[in-house]
């Protein structure tokens, strides 16, 4: 029997603007992250200005790689990836290095509480 | 026992962010009126009094900014517009507190026309919907997902931290105790998991990412049970940028439709493992965005959440659910076309985050203790009986991404 080959149209790289503010569930999860890496410190004043999605994800991604190491030796995910998903081997973004530098974090400002808590 | 409940190995759970039933799905009534979507004279009043009707005018990115508001107040503002009666009839007024503009408030009454979701619309189509599948608590997304970990969300309705050392163990907990394998896969570790300080602080070993998932469907090695998280941050990877998938507004809806196809084709091109996996893909909550049917009540959980956490200045029982959402259960023992909605005696058939819990439970776990997990959980509706094909299905599609 024939099978139905549905083609699914590719996201426009417009789409991706890792400078739009940061939702309040990417500022919770980042709240959850600092608490559990015990670096969690509410902020003295009201920011200015609102954390980036960008900044956040890079303050994630630091405590996530400390609080789950096991993950930093399998392949990251690259933007071709999900377009083989039957075979992530092939294309894989290729495995992390070892021991690869986390980024500074001074480029990474800990966050503000000053967004509404939403998902 | 059907010959697909027989053959079934692995169940994986997808759980995307922040849409509505009706705004995803509520478009297929048209071509099957058995799938409880829109009709299209649905409506809410905005705050000029103007009646405005859904339309099929749902964009994939740049219409619900800012964010529609999904916190306790707020939802039970859309669910109730400030009477006694969930008439769904608040959600343009809620929407309006966010940023007073009319025009903008409009919004959240539209719905994605079938053909923009060909991902979505297709699995719709080709397996089970639920036309009853219910948020666990009209409110944001942690308390909501601790529903599919937990079975319950201990008493919280927001985005509190700790469920931790609590008296109910997530099904991770259960699943390992009985010496079965279960995992969390999230994204990258850019983009983490949402189950952070619960379970990735004490548990790391729980935890993969999509990279390894892919792997695992490949070498054929999923566990028993999975969790996926998508994407949830625009962030630079290795090979370019990686757009956000977890379809959270103001993220790409186009990208949540892409990473949905890469799970189930994952699945898909290993025979081995599409003969014994079944795929569950939903929504934590409607993030603010209109649904016509109103959620029902529920068995409570046991806990109450006091006035000042609903900030309705009532508190809340657990009694009735969320916001209803997409769900879709997928696999080739289920019956093309599958809507999920009344029992053979005419009675509803219910389900909501804690349909999650329970039927693994029921699956891996079949004498585990009601006494060990939340009422609601353990009254909650289960799902793998839709496995009902004597043959498996030889005409189920694929995707190309």
């Amino acid at each position: 029997m024939a099978v139905t080959k549905i083609s699914v149209p590719k996201t426009p790289k417009s789409a991706f603007n890792k400078n739009r503010p940061a939702s309040g569930l990417l500022l919770a999860q980042l709240e959850h992250l600092e608490t559990a890496s015990g670096e969690y410190a509410p902020p003295r004043k009201k920011q200015k200005k609102p954390l980036t999605e960008g900044q956040v994800a890079a303050r994630i991604h630091e405590l996530t790689r400390a609080l789950h190491p096991q993950a930093a030796h399998v392949p990251l995910p690259s933007a071709r990836m999900m377009s083989h998903a039957e075979e992530p081997g092939a294309l894989g973004g290729g495995a992390a290095p070892a021991g690869r530098k986390p980024p500074k974090k001074a480029a990474v400002q800990k966050r503000g509480r000053n967004a509404r808590k939403r998902g | 026992m059907p010959p697909g409940l027989d053959n079934l190995k692995h169940l994986v759970v997808l759980m995307m962010e922040n849409r509505s039933f009706d705004h995803m799905l509520g478009g297929l009534f048209k071509e099957n009126n058995a799938i409880d979507g829109l009709r299209g004279d649905e409506s809410n009043p905005d705050t000029t009094g103007k009646t405005v009707k859904v339309q099929p005018k749902a964009k994939y990115q740049s219409q619900l900014t800012p964010d529609p508001d999904h916190d306790f107040a707020p939802v039970d503002q859309q669910i109730f517009n400030g009477g006694d009666v969930p008439g769904m009839q608040g959600f343009i007024a809620s929407y309006f507190n966010k940023q007073r503009n009319v025009e903008h408030s409009r919004n959240v009454m539209y719905y994605f026309a079938p053909e923009k979701l060909p991902v979505l619309t297709t699995l719709a189509r080709e397996y089970a919907v639920f036309n009853r599948w219910f948020a666990s608590i009209p409110g944001p997304t942690l308390c909501n997902r601790a529903f599919a970990h937990y079975g319950t969300s201990f008493g919280h309705v927001g985005m509190e931290l700790f469920y931790a050392n609590q008296k109910f163990k997530s099904i991770y907990d259960r699943v390992l105790d009985k010496g079965k394998l279960a995992k969390l896969y999230y994204f990258d570790q850019v983009s983490s998991t949402l189950e952070v300080v619960n379970l990735l602080q004490n548990q790391p070993q729980l935890f993969a990412t999509y990279p390894q998932f892919l792997e695992d469907c490949k070498a054929g090695t999923l566990p028993d049970y999975c969790f996926v998280e998508p994407n949830y941050s625009d962030h630079d990877g290795p090979g370019g940028n990686l757009i956000a998938s977890d379809q959270h507004p103001d993220h790409h809806v186009a990208e949540g439709e892409r990473f949905i196809a890469s799970i189930y084709q994952a699945i898909r091109k290993n025979p081995a493992l599409w003969a014994s996996t079944a795929l569950l893909i939903t929504y934590d909550e409607h993030g603010g965005i209109y649904d016509h049917v109103p959620p029902p009540a529920c068995m409570p959980d046991g806990f109450v959440a006091q006035p000042n956490a609903t900030k309705t200045g009532e508190p809340f029982h657990f009694d009735r659910l969320g916001v209803r959402v997409p769900a879709i259960l997928v696999s080739p023992w289920v019956p093309k076309g599958t809507v999920v909605h009344k029992r053979a005696d005419g009675t509803e058939r219910i389900f909501e985050h804690a349909s999650i819990p329970n039927t693994v439970s029921k699956w891996l776990l079949p004498d585990f203790n009601d006494n060990d997990r939340s009422p609601r959980e353990a009254a909650a509706e289960t799902f793998l009986d839709l496995l009902t094909l004597p043959v498996m299905r030889p005409d189920c599609p694929e995707f190309t991404l």
